[in-house]
């Protein structure tokens, strides 16, 4: 008997070590922002406030990313095939994609490609050219091989279902799937595993596929021989393992691995004026070359990160950068997604400016229809990732 | 606020724990800040209603006080009807009169018009508890005690949101004069983390293929099917989640009150290898069956009664009121109905006396409370028949399910862990292990344990940071 309250006395004095000295940690660093949340909405209902309250608590937990490995280390060992309740499920290559257990209705597609039809009359007075672009989804069917059963949210027929109404309502499209990937750039080369995004070298393909398309579609003067779309004018510079994009950020590295980032950096620049309106909600202003502007070196700096963001900061809800050194070039407004902040970093010396509005965020002081109505624009490009294609979205014109 | 939430774990509970031994020279502190504890732990979950469950105390404790102090019977008797029937009309107002109306409205095609209240959280525990102390002062079994020692009874935290629901007459020596000790406070913790690692690792991992699998059937037969092996495995991970979410929310319970010097009724006693309906019920939820037969079946003159026909008619008053209990749903009502008419059977039949093959008992109990199961989850009865139909093979919905192999494969760990704890298993090794007169066999395992619970905890955390699945399915009753 006296064994069995030797073990339990010996785990108590354990528990009461780490746990009162955890929370003591937890305490010490989370106080201010727990009365600085507490404080923040002084109006709002007691109920919300205690969640916000519980959000901070529970975000703001010392050696967050220790545990979230922990938990990443024991879905390795248990050889899981999905993981956090089947948010993500991984292919046999180790690639990472999101899931769903049954296909949503493509009932409301139509909606949104009217709206863009709209969104085209509206700015068709100023002879601005509308154009929409849809990058490829890392889910090619009959290419991805996963286990038996594992549900994977295949979003290509209900892209299929938004470019056909799109096409009908004559809007110009480009479906990137039908570009990427391809001979020159594999499927390796064009996605991460860690990340939804596209990478640098696809999202660089790209951008001069949207040149090309621009020119032949509506009569375009764009030079294509400009140095802004050859590879050889860019410093490639290759961070091995060095990459965690979103998806391996929530499941832990040690699930999800870490990929190989490549980094295309200028070796040419314009000068630029570049404003943006990030998620801190303060308005920044900066001149200066394409390093000083649109690169965010700091995203490079630790040794694993998530390196995307280093293009225009990732994304912010409205970004606009005026080229000094080519006024006489067109104007465009990209409503989009993350996926176009390398394509705007680009394509930035062949405009002499490029709006961007973060399509997804519903802020009244950045309606897209007011944003069209009161700059003239030469080319619109809405860019939007297939997962991307909801209400949201589309929220203009309704 | 949930136990398995971050806030308890590193904030509410160091620090009502070092508070409470800290005035641990005052028996009346030390209840006061459980008090203090309770209600700021009920009023982080439901900040409006915490002044509901303040009124129920304050009705309470002056109705006990009242009672007590009149000291006449037939008074006395009023004082409590009164009591009970404002604890009752709460629990109705809250829980079931949208439901009574839904269906007035229904039957007599009118358009009567209710406020839609959220349910406030563990109404129906705390009511039960407040019912228990208005009943055991009237009885005389125990003393009326003041407001905040009746209301530390009835909000106690470790047991306010999903029971045991304790009667008063158990525990109110120990509200007044209990025992803190080392041993106490480790057997708690260790039974704390157990009941921790029970809901985060397999009640959650359960509940999500549960939801999954239901969602999956609510939404049509046109649109999706659910074939025949997938409403099985969603049946049996009900099965597991409603037992792992709501016994270690007990094990929890019971954990969290004898670090506090209470000890608490226990609530569970492996009810899935129960052989007969009537032996799960003795093994399952024991402080509600208990509650019902001490409140309600022996004072209706339960089995001792000259005419059999009362006894039925007191059994099916227990099981009305069970399923009643259990939330305002047609299902609900059904379920408790359903178990009603098996247990009676199993009466009729003397089924625990004439059946001697234990496996065909075994699978017999567990295939009748899997489905019972079906009723208690579905939204409707429409829905738990077209489940059933499913499970049967009988909706058109085909045999073979490519996603039930695959959720059997991803989580086979934890279905085997779940099917291994669901039994005694466990505790017997424990018991050899620990009698095992091999010294050094001995040692390794006293050594071990500690190891393992510390590993079971920091699993435990790294799933809850990680945002891991987390309903409460007991939350709402």
């Amino acid at each position: 008997m006296g064994r069995y309250f030797l073990k339990k006395r010996i785990f108590a004095l354990i528990f009461f070590l780490t746990v009162f000295t955890f929370a003591g940690i937890n305490i010490y660093n989370s106080y201010e922002s727990i009365i600085d949340e507490w404080n923040a909405d002084a109006d709002s209902r007691i109920d919300d406030r205690v969640k916000a309250v519980e959000g901070v608590i529970d975000e703001g937990i010392y050696a967050r990313d220790n545990f979230v490995e922990t938990f990443s280390y024991i879905n390795v060992l248990l050889a899981k095939d999905e993981i956090s309740d089947f948010t993500y499920i991984k292919d046999k290559e180790g690639y990472l994609f999101y899931s769903a257990f049954f296909r949503e209705n493509y009932d409301e597609e139509f909606q949104y490609a009217l709206r863009v039809k709209r969104l085209k009359a509206a700015v068709s007075k100023y002879g601005t050219k509308v154009i929409f672009v849809v990058p490829p989804d890392k889910y090619i069917p009959g290419k991805i091989e996963f286990s038996e059963g594992l549900p994977v949210n295949d979003v290509n027929p209900k892209t299929d279902e938004l470019l056909l109404w799109l096409n009908r309502l004559g809007i110009e499209t480009i479906d990137y799937r039908e570009y990427l990937p391809n001979e020159v750039l594999t499927y390796d080369e064009t996605f991460y595993k860690t990340d939804h995004h596209w990478r640098i070298t696809a999202a660089f393909m790209a951008s001069r596929i949207l040149m090309e398309e621009l020119n032949y579609r509506f009569e375009g003067d764009f030079n294509l021989q400009d140095p802004c779309l050859k590879m050889s004018s860019y410093n490639v510079t290759e961070y091995p393992d060095s990459m965690v994009g979103s998806m391996g950020k929530k499941t832990g590295i040690n699930y999800s691995g870490l990929d190989d980032f490549i980094f295309m950096e200028p070796r040419f620049s314009n000068e630029y004026e570049y404003t943006h309106l990030g998620e801190e909600d303060n308005e920044k202003y900066q001149r200066g070359s394409v390093y000083e502007t649109l690169i965010d070196y700091e995203h490079l700096e630790g040794e694993i990160g998530n390196k995307y963001n280093v293009y225009m900061g990732g994304l912010n809800y409205y970004d606009s950068v005026k080229n000094i050194d080519n006024t006489d070039a067109p104007k465009a407004l990209f409503i989009r997604d993350s996926y176009a902040s390398p394509m705007m970093t680009f394509l930035a010396p062949l405009f002499s400016q490029i709006d961007g509005v973060w399509c997804l965020e519903d802020r009244d002081d950045l309606s897209v229809e007011d944003i069209v109505e009161s700059n003239t624009y030469d080319y619109i490009i809405i860019e939007l990732y297939p997962y991307n294609i909801n209400d949201e979205a589309f929220n203009y014109y309704k | 606020m949930l136990f398995s939430s971050i806030v308890f774990i590193f904030y509410f509970l160091p620090t009502v724990f070092i508070i409470y031994y800290l005035v641990s020279f005052s028996r009346m502190l030390q209840n006061i800040v459980l008090l203090l504890g309770s209600l700021l732990f009920y009023a982080w979950g439901e900040p409006t209603y915490v002044v509901l469950m303040i009124f129920s105390i304050l009705v309470n404790s002056s109705g006990g006080l009242l009672i007590e102090k009149i000291n006449n019977r037939a008074t006395g008797k009023k004082i409590l009807v009164c009591v009970i029937f404002i604890d009752l009309m709460i629990l109705f107002l809250f829980k079931y009169l949208g439901f009574v109306v839904d269906n007035l409205n229904m039957a007599l095609n009118t358009q009567i018009n209710v406020m839609d209240l959220p349910l406030p959280i563990g109404i129906s525990f705390f009511t039960f508890q407040a019912i228990s102390y208005v009943v055991d002062v009237y009885r005389g079994v125990t003393k009326a005690e003041n407001p905040f020692y009746a209301g530390l009874y009835i909000s106690f935290f470790p047991q306010l949101i999903a029971g045991p629901i304790v009667k008063y007459h158990s525990i109110a020596e120990q509200i007044r004069s209990r025992k803190s000790t080392v041993d106490k406070i480790s057997v708690g913790i260790s039974r704390f983390t157990v009941g921790l690692g029970k809901k985060i690792l397999l009640a959650n991992t359960f509940a999500f293929m549960a939801d999954t699998i239901f969602n999956q059937s609510q939404i049509g037969i046109e649109k999706v099917a659910v074939p025949a092996m997938l409403a099985w495995l969603g049946s049996l991970a009900y099965t597991l989640q409603i037992y792992f979410d709501f016994s270690a929310y007990s094990d929890m319970a019971i954990g969290l009150a004898l670090c506090f010097g209470f000890r608490l009724e226990e609530n569970f006693n492996y009810p899935y290898i129960a052989t007969s309906i009537s032996d799960f019920w003795r093994r399952w939820h024991i402080s509600l069956t208990s509650f019902f037969r001490e409140y309600v079946y022996f004072p209706l003159g339960g089995s001792r009664v000259k005419n059999q026909d009362y006894m039925v008619r007191n059994i099916f008053i227990v099981w009305l009121l069970t399923g009643i209990w259990h939330g305002a749903n047609w299902t609900f009502i059904f379920w408790g109905l359903y178990y009603f008419f098996i247990q009676l059977a199993e009466r009729f039949f003397e089924f625990e006396e004439t059946v001697k093959n234990k496996l065909f008992k075994h699978i017999y109990t567990l295939f009748i409370v899997n489905l019972g199961w079906i009723f208690f989850r579905s939204d409707s009865l429409y829905q738990a028949g077209r489940y059933i139909m499913n499970m049967f093979a009988l909706n058109n919905n085909g045999i073979y399910s490519e996603l039930a192999v695959c959720m059997i494969k991803e989580n086979w760990v934890f279905l085997v862990l779940g099917i291994i704890f669901s039994t005694p298993i466990a505790i017997k090794m424990n018991d050899i292990l620990y009698k095992n007169r091999e010294k050094s066999l001995n040692t390794v395992y006293t050594l071990a344990y500690p190891i393992c619970m510390l590993l079971l905890l920091i699993i435990s955390i790294s799933y809850l940071v990680s945002g891991s699945y987390n309903p409460f399915i007991y939350f709402n009753f």
